[in-house]
């Protein structure tokens, strides 16, 4: 009995250790991705892909998602720094060259001229904003378009003509003041013109001078901030605010995190991203390009997201198949999200693809309105640089008191002027 | 060799054996503090010699981050916020902690237990939930504390802690009260170890209540006091989350806190080698201060114990 149970037992063994050999072959190779998407896309399309892609091509996908954008950036930076990052990642533009400009990011351009992908379709500024020394790091799959969405139901009762294409910022201010109303008279606004987009202020500043904020977006060398197209843009903004009286301050919107969609805005300058939001909220709305600046030139947001590879994966090869199963011309990847209506994508098929311009959700609509300012696109993250983190806590801070009031644009733009002259004295220590 | 083969014959002497014993036992401990304090410390020293994003091989650039910080504009700013914050928080969270202690350790207050219980809550709250308490107390708009002041004075309150002038001063009472807790219960331990003789006594001599708090109470006091000063101090130059919750170091900088600059360049900007000289030269002035207040304390902390010989 003894014999034959230690046979027995050495059989198992056996048998267990060549099911473990077998599992870890070659064929069996696991892609860690890692995301930083709202539930709807993990639900609707992280998964769906995730399973497609594994029954297309035999590699497994252990998928990771953190909803919140500073928590992700903080754990995919400890996990490069700590040497095991995810194989496939999603940064943001200012991000992606960030990790490139440190080789942390794998290039691509091998593999896309040998797959024989056609870069053309990508637009190419969006594109090149991807692309350092003429490598390509990452795929775009979405750019941060901005439009003016508009509840027609508020301008209808107001008896306010929609926005048309071409429309001025005159214009807009003019119409946010029709629509800023106190309904019941106690001396409080009820109903603003537009939701705060006071961080957009750099989209202003395009449209009327049709520049960024400094001479190169890569290796910036002067800042625009003292001329006086940009500070006239910025006053342009606080007085939104405290002249118009037509945007809410901070205290005015309570942590109300939409007010459009919460139908006390009549409108709100924000990306496709929203859309879902809105279409939930029940009420009538559409869309309008941004109104036109000083420069009479349409602009709008290059800045949007890419799917890139670690330059330390151990499987460089099934890392690119999923990226080109998620972004690559007529990917699966692009198409659902396309579907879900929750981004303006980069690929020129899908802009002028009827799932995006004409949604059975919204009938009618004007959603050209989001390809408006093609050939004129900036970066939000400007400039593209590792300078950019204490830039943007800089005019956090100094812009502050500009929105309340307690400074003008002018004295504003003078202390980060002199500031920014300092960091750019001194940029080698910034990269 | 001869001794170990021989039963029942000490290797070790029983000093050495309790001394080893005694090793043995804080071992754990020690070989943490090695591994988890000693060790980043002296990587945190290396790195401040060094350029490195976290993602790259450090860079050697030698005393260069160093001079880096005596240009900065916001490190300057960022140890006179941190300075002036502790200069106006320590001293009173020690008067408000110890005047909440002689409240409660009055036993004719009925409840006491519950009192102390309550003043005792804001220790075991996480700071994140306290912070957030606080941002509608201070919210300029629909927070109680602005209702009250329009209610009772008819006059819009300030707007606190987006006020330059009132942010640091706001953030000095939540911390006080946050602290008042912990601060009285060593208090209430302080008090409650003084003798009730050296009451009765003086009492008998005529002492009224103020003689005997000045006189008594305080002088056997000052050993607490001087812990509290000295935990607060240290405490001042670690305020993180308050910074980085409720203003994000504005309004203009005005709570630029030390500690959440270093944040901002170690992990935001990814300047960890610059990041690290932060923290030297903050190690090195803490030591300093704290080596100062040592000195300084024997003029005024009175030791029970070293008068009546510690028997």
């Amino acid at each position: 009995m003894m014999t034959s149970r230690k046979t027995l037992l050495t059989a198992i063994l056996v048998i267990f250790m060549l099911t473990l050999t077998l599992g870890a072959s070659a064929q069996d190779v696991t892609i860690k991705w890692f995301m930083r998407w709202d539930q709807n896309r993990v639900e609707n399309v992280a998964m769906p892909v995730s399973e497609a892609f594994t029954e297309a091509t035999g590699i497994n996908i252990e998928f990771e998602n953190i909803g919140s954008g500073s928590d992700y950036y903080t754990k995919l930076q400890t996990t490069v720094a700590g040497g095991t990052p995810p194989d496939v990642f999603y940064p943001a533009t200012h991000v992606a060259n960030a990790y490139a400009s440190k080789g942390a990011l794998l290039t691509i351009s091998e593999f896309v001229e040998r797959d024989g992908i056609d870069l053309s379709v990508y637009d190419p500024t969006i594109l090149a904003n991807y692309q350092i020394d003429g490598e390509l790091h990452c795929l775009p799959i979405d750019h941060a378009a901005l439009v003016v969405y508009y509840n027609k139901e508020i301008f209808d009762a107001a008896g306010v003509d929609y926005p048309v294409d071409g429309w001025t910022w005159d214009d807009f201010v003019e119409t946010a003041t029709a629509l800023t109303l106190d309904t019941d008279g106690d001396g409080v606004t009820d109903q603003f013109g537009v939701d705060t987009f006071r961080n957009y202020w750099p989209m202003v500043v395009w449209s009327n001078t049709d520049r960024g904020l400094f001479d190169d977006i890569r290796h910036p060398t002067e800042f625009y901030g003292m001329e006086q197209g940009v500070i006239d843009s910025v006053q342009f903004v606080a007085d939104l605010i405290l002249e118009h009286n037509v945007m809410p301050s901070d205290e005015q919107r309570a942590d109300i995190s939409d007010l459009f969609a919460a139908g006390k805005s009549a409108m709100q300058v924000v990306g496709h991203w929203r859309m879902q939001r809105y279409l939930g909220s029940g009420f009538d709305f559409d869309m309008a390009a941004l109104p036109l600046g000083e420069s009479g030139e349409s602009v709008n947001r290059a800045d949007g997201s890419c799917f890139a590879i670690s330059a330390d994966t151990e499987h460089p090869e099934e890392a690119w198949e999923l990226v080109k199963f998620l972004a690559g011309p007529g990917s699966l990847g692009v198409n659902m999200l396309l579907d879900l209506q929750v981004m303006t994508p980069v690929l020129s098929e899908f802009k002028s693809d009827p799932r995006f311009l004409e949604p059975e959700l919204l009938p009618g609509s004007n959603k050209e309105a989001f390809l408006a300012g093609a050939g004129n696109y900036f970066s939000m993250y400007d400039p593209i640089h590792p300078m950019y983190s204490a830039f943007d806590s800089l005019w956090k801070q100094e812009l502050g008191e500009v929105w309340i009031g307690a400074a003008s644009a002018e004295e504003a733009m003078q202390r980060i002027d002199d500031e920014v002259s300092y960091i750019l004295e001194n940029i080698e220590d910034y990269e | 060799m001869a001794t170990i083969t021989l039963p029942g014959k000490k290797v070790l002497s029983s000093r050495a054996r309790e001394a080893l014993n005694g090793y043995l036992f804080i071992s754990p401990w020690a070989l943490g503090f090695l591994v988890f304090v000693i060790g980043p410390m002296i990587g945190l020293i290396w790195l401040s010699f060094h350029r490195w994003d976290l993602i790259g091989d450090p860079r050697h650039v030698g005393w260069r981050n160093f001079e880096r910080l005596l240009r900065d504009r916001l490190f300057l700013k960022s140890m006179e916020v941190t300075i002036i914050y502790g200069l106006g928080r320590v001293p009173l969270g020690i008067i408000v902690a110890l005047g909440t202690a002689l409240l409660l350790n009055n036993r004719r207050i009925k409840f006491i237990g519950i009192w102390r219980t309550i003043y005792y809550m804001p220790v075991v709250l996480p700071p994140v939930a306290i912070a957030l308490v606080w941002m509608w107390i201070y919210n300029p708009r629909y927070g109680i504390l602005n209702s009250t002041i329009q209610q009772v004075f008819g006059v819009p309150g300030p707007r606190w802690l987006d006020d330059p002038a009132l942010v640091l001063p706001s953030l000095m009472i939540m911390a006080v009260w946050v602290a008042a807790g912990r601060n009285m219960i060593i208090y209430l331990s302080g008090l409650q170890g003084i003798s009730s003789e050296l009451y009765e006594a003086s009492a008998i001599d005529g002492a009224g209540y103020w003689r005997q708090f000045f006189r008594i109470t305080l002088p056997l006091l000052t050993p607490v006091i001087f812990f509290n000063l000295i935990t607060g101090m240290i405490d001042t130059f670690k305020l993180f989350s308050q910074a980085y919750i409720m203003t994000e170091g504005g309004p203009r900088n005005q709570s630029l806190f030390f500690t959440y600059y270093l944040f901002q360049k170690g992990f935001q900007q990814y300047q960890m080698g610059y990041a690290s000289a932060m923290a030297v030269v903050v190690f090195i002035i803490i030591m300093a201060l704290t080596l100062l207040v040592f000195r300084w304390s024997k003029a005024w902390v009175f030791y029970e114990g070293e008068l009546t010989g510690g028997n």
